[in-house]
């Protein structure tokens, strides 16, 4: 399907002098144009390695097996010119921390034509054109003074703002947002949120959103995929996942949130354990160490993909489809 | 029953510009209200949550407090007794304890961790039989194996060095707590840990905590009292669990209804708040909220709002407190139709 992005069974590893890291095992996902696609999962689950491995940006060190189909054309085996081509025009990144995503010395105006390179049709002043348009569109006002600042004479909000504008000024068919507004106060993440939900209207391409924020996933996005240890354990339709979810990981991490139990809790829950350590996987289910109800098989049979609905699948022994 | 903290009209004041600018500038320079009339008061055992958006001053109050920072006026009692001067402070900070944000960076990177949980008794002088005796129970009472002792702070994982931070500020067996942003970068299966650990603690120690943070979801779990604050003033204090219920400011009111609901049935479809917090540099006229409230009234925008008792134990900072929840949500609908949304 045009525009549309198929990762299947996409593995990562990290090699160093510890032996190598098992970041990213057969992970499958895709995503259609017109969908907000979330990828969930708390520190160490691998979403930032997937996030690196679909903007192409992996370090040096990293091997990658299985494939990456954006559109029709296989990333992974891409060579190196037509990736980066692909990169920043098809495909854009808004991080973190919009701080580190600008140059510090440049303006804000300045930065966002250069983001515009690819667009050869236009001269410097359309280009200025469409980044004033832009800049109000996601909500800043006094776009021509802005475009004169600097990066630190914006505030956290108004940053993560320009960076949307600069995502979107490059047309991208994939916009990937990483943790958006992990580095906000809530009520900017409110109106970030309100933001991105705003632009989805109109903007027909896929967005995926990353954060470990049951929050922000539940109010953001279509379709869901859960992460633990460098693998996908669930994947669905968001009402699937908070509402009918299947996998023991994904049960305990959404039962941890505080922000579901409206009454005062003597004692929050957690989830007992520690991570697997990836440069060893276990032979069986990642999530078997700290489950609550493992099976015979779970500790050194891998589980399998149950598929619970068209679009529901979990990766679990315990779970029938 | 003295209360264990009691903090009357603080004032903080920090000078704008550096010390370059100091210097070259005779005359003295404007100074600028962090802090303003902030009046709190804690009792033994008690949790109260600091909640606020960055900038709010949680934080400088926090620091005011243990007199890290000097207050411009007001006053601060610890224990029944007025704090004044260096060595008052010192001998309160003997009994209060602060958490820091960072865990790992308020460890010290070269020393390992026998010697950061003993140094706070080194540091005032207290006598101890074997140093690592003493280590060692601090580890088992935060729940970490005694061979902890020889690591070094970056080998420890931010849940187990907020373990670490614990057992230090716990070290001196403080009447109170001072805990900045506890489970900031923290997962959700390991904030529940470290908070858990802190409310095992506390029932069992006896001590105070006042919980500095932004994390709503979290604060209503582990905090008796809650004081709001917005531009370096309390806008807000109540018991935990009648703040939520019924929220009487504005920003409290809209701070609750931002935070994202991990439900995908109960998304809100409109926005809370438009905006962003000003700066202190230039406090709005009247009531500092006036520039975002939904509910601003022509009022609002001359005359700052008195810190009055509202009901029998909360207080709030507006000219027109709410009364009802479907009355704020009414507003907060009608200001987001307005904008055309």
């Amino acid at each position: 399907m045009t525009g549309s992005l198929a990762a299947s069974d996409l593995s990562v590893r990290y090699e160093t002098p510890h032996g190598n890291v098992h970041a990213l095992r057969h992970v499958d996902i895709e995503a259609h144009p017109g969908e907000v696609i979330g990828i969930v999962g708390e520190s160490g689950c691998g979403k930032s390695t997937l996030v690196t491995a679909l903007a192409n940006l992996l370090p040096a060190n990293a091997r990658i097996e299985g494939s990456i189909a954006y559109d029709g054309v296989d990333l992974v085996n891409l060579d190196a010119h037509r990736r980066r081509l692909l990169r920043g025009d098809e495909i854009a990144l808004v991080s973190q921390d919009p701080m580190t995503a600008f140059n510090p010395v440049l303006t804000i105006g300045d930065q966002l034509v250069d983001f515009q390179h690819h667009r050869k049709d236009l001269d410097r002043a359309q280009k200025k054109a469409r980044i004033a348009a832009m800049l109000t569109r996601v909500g800043i006002s006094d776009a021509e003074r802005r475009m004169r600042s600097y990066p630190h004479e914006l505030s956290g909000g108004m940053r993560q703002r320009a960076a949307i504008a600069a995502a979107l000024l490059t047309d991208p068919g994939l916009l990937i947002a990483d943790e958006p507004t992990t580095a906000l106060d809530v009520t900017m993440e409110a109106q970030i949120i309100h933001l991105l939900r705003e632009l989805r209207r109109e903007y027909n391409g896929i967005i995926m959103v990353v954060s470990h924020h049951l929050g922000v996933i539940a109010e953001l996005c279509d379709r869901v995929y859960v992460m633990y240890a460098g693998e996908v354990v669930e994947g669905g339709e968001v009402d699937a996942i908070f509402h009918d979810a299947r996998h023991p990981y994904t049960r305990a991490l959404l039962a941890c949130d505080p922000a579901r139990f409206p009454e005062r809790l003597e004692r929050l829950p957690t989830i007992p354990g520690t991570l697997p350590n990836l440069t060893d996987p276990p032979a069986g289910c990642i999530y078997a160490s700290r489950c609550e109800r493992t099976l015979a098989p779970c500790h050194n049979v891998v589980p399998p993909r149950v598929k619970l609905s068209a679009s529901h699948i979990a990766r679990c022994h315990g779970v029938r489809g | 029953m003295t209360p264990l903290l009691e903090i009357e009209d603080l004032s903080v004041n920090f000078a704008r510009g550096g010390m370059i600018n100091r210097l070259l500038n005779p005359l003295p320079l404007p100074s600028f209200n962090i802090l303003d009339g902030v009046t709190l008061s804690l009792m033994p055992g008690q949790t109260i949550g600091l909640v606020g958006e960055s900038g709010s001053g949680k934080t400088t109050l926090a620091r005011t407090i243990l007199g890290l920072v000097r207050a411009a006026a007001g006053r601060i009692a610890f224990e029944g007794k007025d704090v004044l001067t260096g060595a008052d402070f010192r001998a309160m900070r003997r009994r209060s304890a602060m958490m820091f944000q960072d865990p790992i960076a308020s460890l010290s990177p070269r020393l390992r961790i026998g010697s950061l949980l003993t140094e706070p008794q080194l540091i005032q002088g207290l006598p101890m039989a074997d140093r690592r005796t003493v280590a060692k129970t601090l580890l088992a009472q935060v729940g970490l194996p005694a061979s902890f002792i020889d690591r070094f702070p970056h080998e420890l994982s931010g849940g187990q060095a907020r373990r670490v931070g614990v057992a230090r500020a716990l070290a001196m067996k403080p009447h109170l707590l001072l805990a900045d942003e506890p489970t900031a970068g923290l997962d959700v299966s390991v904030q529940g840990d470290v908070l858990n650990l802190v409310g095992e603690l506390q029932r069992e120690l006896g001590f105070a905590a006042m919980i500095v943070t932004h994390n709503l979801a979290m604060i209503r779990h582990v905090s008796d009292r809650l004081a709001i604050m917005y531009l370096g003033r309390l806008v807000e204090t109540g018991p935990t669990q009648e703040v939520f219920a019924a929220p009487m400011h504005p920003y409290t009111a809209t701070l609750i209804r931002s935070e994202p609901v991990p439900d995908p049935r109960q998304r809100s479809h409109h926005l809370a708040v438009t905006g962003e917090i000003p700066s202190v540099f230039r406090r709005p006229s009247g009531c500092e909220f006036h520039t975002r409230c939904p509910l601003v009234q022509p009022r609002c925008r001359l005359e700052p709002p008195a810190y009055r008792r509202a009901g029998t134990n909360r207080m709030v900072r507006c000219h027109y407190p709410l009364e009802t929840c479907d009355q704020e949500k009414e507003a907060f609908a009608r200001a987001s139709e307005n904008k055309g949304n």
